[in-house]
């Protein structure tokens, strides 16, 4: 057995050594080495992206902003596929109250899979994917301040999905020995430090990672937003998305590294015998604090950049500025701070002290105010604005539309007295889905609508954006109204059964709500089915944009820099190939 | 280029959305009240003026509560927009 691990490594270590060989044989490294022109604080870095090799080896090897955010995307693709069919498994399994599809572990799983899977390995990659590609662009930076690192942060993401998703495949082979981690995705102590199954460490340590990645991502948008915008962009004429991301990354720096504490503190109560979060000698609401401590400034890091993003793109569409540009990016920089002060308020059942769950209260309704700001800032815009319907447009008014919905909700939340009765049902999912899948995922859609022709050089097809459109907004309505709706019903979170007294709560009533939103996730799924077909076809052969301003928004200065850039780009490839292609139908809100 | 655009009024579009939304909050009252008939208390307006507690009751509160909130905001909106172009 020794023999065979021993024989086993050293296969490893001469395969991973030729590996590296065949590398270094392919391509001269030090051609287009980033840094081979100098670079240093504040000045440019000499990055040299002309001369990328070909193929495979290109993103491997990739230091270009550009490239990276094209690799985030590709990632954070990938991971909501996997959540969206996990998702969609559970929800088969809740259409009917008795278990008859899924295994009650295997539904554990998938619901962890799914909440860690959705949070860490899309929302964020994503987000990532357009600030790595287009702040540099935006603020006119030759790339990221550490375009290595900028690698490095992407390349640790793939192990981390690996560990993070490793149970469901160890599971088969291990013959259950090693199971996916069910601890759902708050890993409340004593349940996640007592469970003996290793998949909950793989998964730690996955979490870890990818909180290492986003940490050192933050780091670089600060300092590069700090040093590395060109003499004509300052303080006062950054864009908003800018200011959302630095924002954002003002959040991560302070709140991942505490999660990456509290999980390796987790790791050594599971391990090592400590006693942290453990109910002898420590305490799960510890474990409670230091995660929500975390945790509700992560929601504030996946959600400011969706505004920032819906904020950047709403003028464009209705014609006119952002009303109210500097009170948007005070209501983003007072949200980062407040978002510090309400980690409390998942804890209100838990029986903390009165008075904490009062002053918790009133931070958490006070985060309202900003965020009312926003939405008023956005109405406002719209109101005197003539609206052009595009794809881009339509998702940012389901944006705001959805954010209402779940902003009312939230404040619900807010107040002790109606949390305490709704805690932990279904009212919650509905309230933060709205969130999550209705204003921060909207958030995205318009990005990568609005963005499209300067990433893939072409344009998508229309049609099938609003189809894409219609069937999401349909769907995320139909699933998570579903949702409030079962909360207020008594429907408790996380179960893959339910069984209700009739005299108190109308079972059929509660099956009819399932099955809704069942439907409703399918829809959903039909809907991301048919983006993401609409994504890699147009990406494969759309119509080649050869229009600087596709968008027409120089008709109202609206212009960018990212637009300016298209533009030189596009004039540069016109004179290099000296004539033509087909010409690009824009997405001008004409009529279909 | 494809660069006919056509042209939708902002106004309508914010009327819509806050049509929809107050509409969504009547639905809500009005399942509520269906689903849990008999073991409902009256709400009340403002905290003054009581509803009763059936599914057109409970839809009513739902909507005049959220048709005034949204309302004052919406209001805002428009006192804002006549006086400030940006």
């Amino acid at each position: 057995m020794a023999t065979g691990q021993l024989a086993l490594t050293v296969l490893m270590g001469v395969f991973l050594i030729a590996v590296a060989a065949w590398l270094s044989r392919v391509e001269d490294w030090r051609s287009y080495a980033p840094l081979s022109g100098g670079g240093g604080y504040g000045r440019e870095t000499g990055t040299a992206h002309e001369e990328k090799p070909a193929g495979l080896i290109r993103w491997l090897t990739t230091v270009d902003h550009k490239d990276i955010g094209i690799l985030y995307g590709l990632y954070g693709t990938i991971a909501f596929i996997w959540g969206g069919l996990a998702v969609l498994l559970m929800r088969v399994e809740l259409a009917s109250p008795a278990q008859d599809v899924i295994e009650m572990s295997f539904y554990n799983g998938l619901l962890t899979s799914h909440g860690i899977t959705m949070l860490f390995l899309f929302a964020t990659p994503i987000i990532a994917a357009f600030s790595n590609y287009f702040i540099p662009l935006l603020i006119g930076a030759d790339d990221m301040a550490f375009p290595r690192i900028n690698a490095i942060a992407f390349w640790l993401l793939p192990p981390a999905a690996v560990l993070i998703w490793a149970g469901f495949f160890l599971d088969p082979l291990t013959g259950g020995q090693i199971q996916a981690a069910q601890t759902s995705w708050t890993m409340y102590t004593p349940l996640s430090a007592e469970q003996a199954n290793p998949g909950v460490d793989l998964m730690l340590l996955g979490l870890h990672l990818s909180g290492v990645s986003a940490t050192m991502g933050a780091i670089n948008f600060i300092v590069t937003i700090f040093t590395e915008r060109n003499n004509k962009v300052n303080w006062a004429n950054l864009d908003i998305f800018s200011w959302t991301i630095l924002t954002q990354s003002g959040l991560i720096l302070f709140a991942f590294p505490l999660l990456g504490s509290a999980l390796i503190m987790l790791l050594l109560d599971r391990n090592f015998a400590t006693t942290f979060f453990t109910v002898g000698g420590g305490s799960p609401i510890l474990w409670q604090h230091l995660f929500w401590f975390f945790g509700h400034p992560e929601v504030y890091i996946l959600v400011l950049p969706p505004m920032g993003m819906v904020s950047y793109i709403l003028p464009k569409f209705a014609g006119r500025k952002l009303f109210g540009f500097k009170f948007v990016v005070y209501s983003t920089l007072a949200i980062g701070v407040l978002s510090f002060g309400v980690w409390a308020h998942h804890m209100f059942s838990t029986g903390i002290d009165p008075r904490l769950r009062a002053s918790f209260m009133a931070v958490s309704l006070a985060i309202a105010i900003p965020s009312a700001v926003k939405t008023f800032n956005w109405i406002t815009t719209l109101w005197n604005g003539k609206l052009r319907m595009t794809a881009p447009m339509l998702f940012c008014i389901g944006f705001i539309s959805n954010f209402i919905i779940g902003g009312v909700t939230g404040v619900f939340l807010a107040a002790v007295p109606v949390d305490l009765v709704l805690h932990d049902t279904y009212y919650v999912v509905g309230h933060f889905h709205y969130i999550v899948m209705g204003v921060i995922a909207f958030g995205v859609f318009a990005a990568v609508y609005y963005w499209f022709p300067i990433y893939t050089g072409r344009m998508y097809q229309r049609t099938l954006a609003k189809w894409h459109f219609w069937l999401v907004m349909v769907g995320t309505n139909l699933t998570f109204f579903g949702m409030l709706i079962l909360g207020y019903l008594g429907m408790p979170r996380r179960y893959a059964t339910y069984d209700f007294n009739p005299a108190i709560t109308p079972m059929q009533a509660i099956t009819a709500l399932h099955q809704l939103a069942t439907l409703g996730a399918f829809i959903l799924a039909i809907g991301m089915a048919i983006f993401v077909w609409n994504i890699v076809m147009s990406w494969i052969e759309g119509p080649i944009v050869e229009d600087g301003d596709p968008w027409s928004l120089k008709e109202t200065n609206q212009h960018g820099h990212e637009w300016h850039w298209h533009e030189n780009r596009v004039n540069r490839s016109i004179v290099a190939a000296d004539g033509g292609e087909e010409e690009v139908a824009t997405d001008g809100g004409e009529d279909e | 280029m494809g660069k006919t655009q056509t042209f939708t009024g902002g106004r309508r579009v914010v009327l819509t959305i806050y049509v929809v939304v107050v509409a969504i909050a009547a639905l809500t009252g009005l399942i509520l009240g269906t689903f849990v008939e008999g073991n409902l208390l009256a709400p009340k307006f403002l905290g003054l003026i009581e509803f009763p507690a059936t599914p057109l009751g409970l839809a009513a509160y739902g909507a005049l509560t959220l048709a005034t909130v949204l309302g004052v905001l919406l209001g805002l909106v428009i006192y804002v927009s006549d006086r400030y172009a940006e």
